[in-house]
């Protein structure tokens, strides 16, 4: 993985986190954030100049790709390259997760 | 309800988004809703009920094909699309019954400043690209031109007031470039959020 992707994304913004962690399904813009809203008790409100400039930017950076559309609204689906920097993402929340419960973080 | 048109200038460059919403909400709340901008500065509204109605600008040209998908976005979640100038895009949306959240066009400071440096790099670097062409590149033929008659004067002075006028933009958009990055990097560098003082932090509070 390049390092220049690594750099931009990790640790990543929670809007960032949340549109690609939810892009493991095949989803658009709007219902994105209908999800999102949903898992975090409305807790996380993404704005839709956010979702596009990020959609737009993960497209761009192969985090993400663009499937079909439906009534003028854009589908897209993570890519291998996007699985791997979340997954890494995901490492980091469980340490940061463990650390704050005064655990010791083990990666295994 | 009749509806009298209402022509008004008023000079918002590239750093003024912010203060053009304002603008533009209040007009609303005045009874003037916008219905068009035209260049250069000139805002066009018609005669309505006053209303709270918050207009939001977004820095985003894109290619065509791309337009429909990203308005379709914008109209999902409920903002009027008006139409698109200098590659702003205007939405409006009424404040009444809508949560604070719900009339942010951006949730997070790291998307306010990838617009701002949308900005930069597809408007300021063109802006001074163009400068350095029509002013700069200037120079020689103005120094070594004819000063002696009316016309080599007035070349000189409408070079010189070109000049001005963009050395007053470019001042202004710097200043405005620097206020706003300082103000979206609060929050992510602690010790920028010192300098800002007390309104900024006021602002964020009230999100």
């Amino acid at each position: 993985m390049e390092e220049r992707i690594k750099r931009i994304y990790i640790p990543m913004t929670e809007s960032g986190f949340y549109i690609l962690f939810c892009l493991q399904e095949e989803m658009h813009g709007y219902s994105i954030g209908k999800k999102v809203k949903e898992l975090t008790g409305g807790a996380v409100v993404l704005s839709p100049g956010t979702m596009y400039g990020s959609l737009s930017k993960m497209e761009k950076d192969g985090l993400i790709r663009f499937i079909r559309e439906e009534e003028k609204r854009k589908l897209y689906l993570i890519t291998d390259l996007g699985k791997q920097i979340l997954e890494l993402e995901i490492k980091r929340i469980e340490r940061l997760y463990k650390n704050s419960r005064g655990e010791v973080y083990d990666e295994k | 309800m009749k509806n009298k048109e209402k022509r008004e200038c008023h000079i918002f460059l590239l750093t003024d988004y912010e203060k053009e919403e304002q603008f533009l909400r209040e007009r609303h709340n005045q009874g003037y809703r916008l219905t068009r901008v035209g260049m250069p500065f000139f805002y066009y509204f018609e005669e309505c009920e006053p209303e709270d109605v918050v207009y939001r600008l977004d820095f985003n040209p894109q290619e065509a094909s791309e337009k429909e998908g990203y308005l379709q976005l914008y109209a999902d979640y409920g903002w009027e699309y008006l139409q698109e100038l200098n590659g702003f895009s205007y939405f409006r949306k009424k404040a009444a019954n809508a949560e604070e959240s719900e009339l942010e066009i951006f949730c997070d400071n790291e998307s306010k400043l990838e617009m701002l440096k949308r900005i930069f790099m597809k408007r300021m670097l063109l802006l001074m690209a163009i400068f350095l062409c029509a002013g700069v590149a200037q120079i020689p033929s103005i120094i070594n031109g004819v000063h002696d008659n009316a016309a080599g004067i007035m070349l000189i002075v409408l070079w010189t007031i070109l000049v001005v006028v963009y050395g007053v933009t470019f001042v202004h958009c710097g200043i405005g470039f620097y206020r706003l990055k300082k103000k979206y990097s609060q929050g992510t560098d602690g010790n920028v959020e010192k300098l800002t003082g007390e309104n900024n932090r006021l602002d964020n509070e009230d999100r």
